[in-house]
């Protein structure tokens, strides 16, 4: 755990099966929860800011009916600024796009996100070399969930965390 | 984490690798041993690539038929994304190391 221990967090799956989650005004059931195969980029030689466009076309995406919910882990001499594209609305990411700095001493309970689909919620990246030339890796672990669009509005239902939250997730 | 050790043979005074880093790992170098099997002094410049360029990250000048030995909080503590490599002005000279793959 090391320089995690003090912020760590457990990462535990978020939903069970029969769950329900609210995503773009939509109301999803969870089906299945799986762990993801974990995802690695690494990037030598950065010498300027270097705009990934976006981490979906870098393999980082789930099927669509699939959500990922994953936490990202930054290595290297870096400053990442994440952006969080294909944002579905006041539920799912905010109105437009919410953008937060990183670098590898942010824990990864902090850079948290969930995308659905290739539209829903990936990532573009700046990544801002911290020394030149510097190198980057970036990782992510977390849970795959196979949802279906539920017919009706269910009584409790989850609205999604995403990195570095302007407001807080809550269940309701 | 993979822990790796190696020795290399410096049979020429032009740069050669000591190791190359797979594709996403990261690699730390903890442990370095140098012997100098020369007749003259030995001059080491151990260079860190970072894709294509290059950075001298230690130099040591090890007497003949000498041994300079590192431990790690003597060594660079940064990562080594591409590749370590070292150029030495006398050979033949033996490098054994250690590293991390992270």
């Amino acid at each position: 755990m090391g320089e995690y221990f003090f912020f760590y967090k457990e990462f535990n799956p978020r939903f069970k099966p029969r769950e329900f989650i609210q995503i773009r005004g939509k109301f999803y059931e969870i089906k299945e929860c799986r762990p993801m195969l974990p995802w690695t980029l690494k990037l030598t030689n950065i010498t300027s800011n270097t705009v990934l466009d976006d981490l979906k076309n870098q393999g980082l995406k789930a099927r669509n009916n699939e959500i990922l919910d994953m936490r990202l882990r930054i290595d290297g001499p870096v400053k990442v600024l994440f952006r969080i594209e294909g944002a579905g609305g006041d539920v799912f990411g905010g109105w437009g796009a919410l953008e937060r700095h990183a670098d590898d001493t942010v824990p990864d309970n902090l850079l948290e996100n969930l995308i659905m689909g290739d539209s829903i919620g990936w990532l573009w990246v700046n990544i801002v070399p911290l020394v030149v030339p510097a190198w980057c890796r970036l990782r992510a672990e977390g849970y795959v969930y196979v949802v279906e669009e539920a017919t009706v509005k269910p009584q409790t239902y989850a609205t999604p965390a995403y990195i570095a939250s302007a407001y807080t997730a809550s269940m309701r | 984490m993979v822990k790796v050790s190696n020795t290399a043979t410096l049979s020429s005074t032009t740069e050669g690798d000591l190791f190359l880093v797979p594709e996403n790992y990261v690699a730390f170098l903890k442990r370095l041993t140098i012997t100098n099997n020369s007749t003259t002094l030995a001059t080491v410049t151990f260079k860190a690539y970072n894709g294509s360029a290059s950075k001298i990250i230690l130099v040591v000048n090890v007497d003949t038929n000498k041994t300079e030995k590192f431990r790690e909080d003597e060594l660079p503590a940064e990562g080594i994304p591409t590749k370590l490599t070292a150029i030495t002005t006398s050979a033949p000279v033996v490098i054994s190391f250690t590293y991390d793959l992270v």
